[in-house]
């Protein structure tokens, strides 16, 4: 299976009680939010 | 945030709406994304159209579930309706225009929203809460921000964003360079205003603690150093129940920059070493907990276990922020006389620092030019 339709399909399938996050990896994002046509939530974040 | 908000079955309901995307600032990874992206502090939620990569809404700080529900709304009505009439336009051209950097754009957006919307409109409280933000987040503005809190949050029903575009704005005031004539009647009018929003029921437990040490600081400010010392006790007493109350070690955590700050203003760090060594317990990989301690043990003069707090924080930490352990390292090793250590302290951050790239060095810049210097006082070149 090509990455990209992998990744739409973890992106639509979140695990119970998980939002599914990208985790630091903005093309990925960019990329899956172009195919599927949704805006992307940034959670702009630092241990803190 | 992370902890209790994201986790939520109401959001998870929301995931297929939008792509989800996190970002640790302090990675050298995310360090384009930041300079694309600038924001001014943490946690920040970034709102994108993937169509242009255009911003459509930027969020400073936390929110409740109900509250991050309409921002998600919000920013859907951003990406489709920027171009109508009426204040929901308004309202997302100013979230456009804010999340892009354009300051004053935004803030005459703000303004245009909220005039068209008039006092019954139902989103006047997130657009107050956003003109405060931004005011907060502009430089020099401090009067228009205390202005704006005073005659728009004022105004609104008790709640979340009456209580932190009040607070914001009593920060603003204090935050004021000089003595203005405007500061001291802003600040007097503000105060009992946040004093009873502090007692709002359903407030996040890190916009209480916030608002707390606002008033704490407030009082400290003023000279009052009795006020100060109950406002402070006040914010020690609402964080420790706080972490009785909570099972998670995530949400006890993200409370205790509050217990450091609330400990060392009573001066007595001793109190929030305990809770400290939990949070470091409980979360192994996390850096902040041990950096915490070696200031405390700091304070309390327990150098050898400050040093050794701060080596873990090391051993554990990366990015812009380690430069701030080291920092803290290498004030333990000052205070110890310890000019050899010092030395190697310094030389190892300024190493660490000159490594990064550039943006994270950019941000870095004050610290790194202060350690740089200090290197070149205790190798006695300076």
């Amino acid at each position: 299976m090509h990455p990209l339709a992998l990744a739409l399909l973890v992106a639509a399938a979140p695990a119970a009680g998980k939002l599914p996050f990208v985790h630091d990896d903005y093309p990925r994002a960019l990329a899956e939010a172009r195919a599927r046509q949704v805006p992307i939530v940034v959670d702009v974040w630092t241990p803190w | 945030m992370e902890a209790h908000v994201l986790s939520d079955a109401h959001l998870v309901k929301q995931a297929g709406r939008f792509v989800w995307l996190s970002v640790d600032a302090e990675k050298e990874a995310n360090a384009a994304f930041l300079e694309k992206f600038p924001v001014n502090g943490y946690p920040t939620f970034l709102f994108l159209d993937p169509e242009g990569e255009t911003p459509l809404l930027r969020w400073a700080g936390s929110a409740g579930v109900k509250q991050f529900e309409r921002l998600l709304d919000d920013a859907l009505v951003a990406r489709a309706a920027a171009s109508g009439d009426g204040p929901e336009a308004a309202l997302a051209r100013a979230d456009r225009a804010e999340a892009a950097g354009k300051g004053e754009e935004a803030l005459a957006g703000y303004r245009e929203a909220l005039a068209q919307g008039g006092p019954g409109w139902a989103r006047r409280p997130r657009a107050v809460e956003s003109l405060v933000v931004a005011l907060t987040a502009a430089d020099g503005r401090e009067q228009d921000c205390a202005g704006a809190a005073l005659a728009e949050a004022a105004t609104l029903p008790a709640g979340s964003s009456r209580a932190s575009a009040l607070a914001n704005g009593l920060s603003c005031a204090l935050g004021a360079e000089g003595e203005p004539g405007w500061r001291a009647p802003a600040i007097a009018k503000l105060e009992p205003l946040v004093r009873e929003a502090a007692r709002y029921p359903g407030l996040l437990a890190d916009d209480r603690a916030w608002i707390l040490q606002v008033l704490a600081d407030a009082r400290e400010q003023a000279g009052d150093a009795r006020g100060a010392r109950r406002g402070y006790q006040a914010l020690w007493d609402f964080v420790a129940a706080e972490g009785k109350r909570t099972r998670s070690a995530e949400l006890r955590a993200s409370l205790d920059s509050f217990r450091v700050a609330a400990a060392l203003k009573l001066e007595k760090p001793q109190l929030a070493i305990g809770p400290l060594r939990a949070s470091e317990k409980a979360l192994p990989d996390d850096y902040n907990p041990p950096h915490r301690l070696a200031v405390l043990y700091r304070e309390a003069k327990r150098y050898p276990e400050a040093l050794a707090a701060a080596d873990r924080a090391l051993s554990r930490a990366y990015g812009p922020r380690k430069l701030r352990v080291f920092d803290v390292k290498a004030s333990v090793l000052e205070r110890q006389g310890d000019q050899a250590g010092l030395a190697a302290a310094l030389a190892e951050a300024v190493a660490h620092g000159e490594a990064l790239p550039e943006a994270q060095r950019r941000s870095a810049g004050k610290l790194l030019e202060r350690m740089r210097s200090r290197l070149a006082k205790a190798r006695g070149e300076g």
